[in-house]
């Protein structure tokens, strides 16, 4: 099962997210949009209206995050894991996945500074090799041989939803749907 | 191989570091309590961003080199526990600390549970185990509970609160000697 992706640049900005199979009732509390090839970041902040359905396990209650706040945790946490497994391992970048009793979180960073999450259930082996390709096969293609999609990088505002441009969301979305883990 | 064992207290301090092979980098002390720190606020923070809810925090980070477990009891302590990616019966040594520690560190009146852990015996103990497992077979050194079955046992049935560890006992054993040979 995969849960969801974020794609960071060098400056901690979230430049890409999707969701598949979010929790339903954090999906209810942040994709607006109800379909989620159409959910991008700005559809955090309806929040709000939709949260009675959550129970006192969701971890989101009472804290109210907003998808943009969640983004700079997750930041945080590879960051921070990276720095502690390059300053206890004797390699450079040697940080692949954590686990948790109900997610794992595989990571991987290109040479450019360009961090890929994602999440899935825990059961998953690593899903580094898909995160690659993601970056080689996709990213590339569509997004950094794309002039328009550059254009919104490098100029320092970055605007998120331009950035997933349609082709790149398409092709990670049917991506991820064609791995053997995306339903299991 | 089991490469070092941290032990970090509900507040997030570091109250007992050891290596036990070359297999990391060296820290300086301040490092470690650094790095005990950030693997303190890391794992509130990895249940508050799961995608599903309810979840625990980080249970094993795994990286090229070293995979580091942690065992967190109801208590708020954390076991850590560097590790060979391939080393197997992960929580089974995680349980023996935890035993380890509950019988010659919590049952101490001299330690505070928050304040760093100066016991020789927990020392001894725990590297006993560890050497166990690692299969570091020196001709003094000999698998842990083999020569001291006799005394484990009489130990646990003063305790009869914590049944389930006798069954594993000779499990224990027997593995201990299979690594160790």
């Amino acid at each position: 099962m995969i849960y969801n992706m974020y794609i960071f640049d060098r400056h901690c900005q979230c430049i890409y997210y999707h969701d598949w199979h979010r929790g339903h009732t954090a999906k209810t509390a942040f994709d607006t949009h109800g379909d989620p090839l159409a959910s991008h970041p700005s559809g955090g902040g309806g929040g709000g209206s939709t949260t009675t359905t959550t129970t006192m396990t969701d971890p989101r209650q009472g804290m109210n995050m907003s998808l943009e706040e969640e983004g700079k945790l997750v930041y945080g946490v590879v960051y921070s894991l990276r720095n502690l497994v390059k300053k206890l391992g004797k390699s450079q970048d040697g940080f692949i996945a954590y686990r948790t009793s109900h997610y794992k979180l595989h990571y991987y960073e290109t040479l450019t500074g360009l961090k890929f999450v994602i999440n899935s259930d825990p059961n998953v082996e690593s899903l580094q090799q898909a995160l690659r390709q993601i970056y080689t096969q996709i990213y590339v293609e569509l997004v950094v041989k794309n002039p328009l999609a550059c254009a919104t990088i490098t100029n320092g505002q970055v605007n998120p939803e331009t950035m997933g441009a349609e082709g790149f969301r398409n092709g990670v979305d049917r991506f991820v749907r064609s791995l053997t883990m995306f339903d299991t | 191989m089991i490469f070092s064992i941290y032990i970090i207290n509900k507040a997030g301090g570091l109250v007992y570091n050891k290596d036990y092979s070359e297999g990391l980098s060296k820290l300086t002390s301040n490092e470690y309590l650094v790095l005990a720190g950030t693997f303190h606020g890391v794992h509130a923070i990895t249940s508050k961003i799961s995608p599903a809810p309810g979840s625990s925090g980080i249970e094993m980070l795994e990286t090229d080199t070293f995979r580091i477990h942690c065992f967190q009891t109801l208590t708020g302590t954390k076991f850590l526990l560097v590790a060979d990616p391939q080393q197997p019966s992960i929580d089974m040594i995680l349980k023996k600390i935890y035993e380890i520690y509950s019988d010659y560190t919590v049952k101490n009146p001299f330690q505070n549970p928050e304040m760093p852990i100066r016991s020789e015996q927990f020392d001894v103990h725990l590297l006993k185990m560890v050497k166990s497992f690692n299969g570091l077979v020196a001709n003094n050194s000999i698998p842990y509970n083999v020569g001291s079955n006799a005394g484990v046992n009489a130990s646990l049935q003063s305790q009869p609160h914590v049944p389930s560890l006798q069954p594993s006992l000779p499990n224990i054993a027997s593995s201990g000697q299979g690594l160790g040979f």
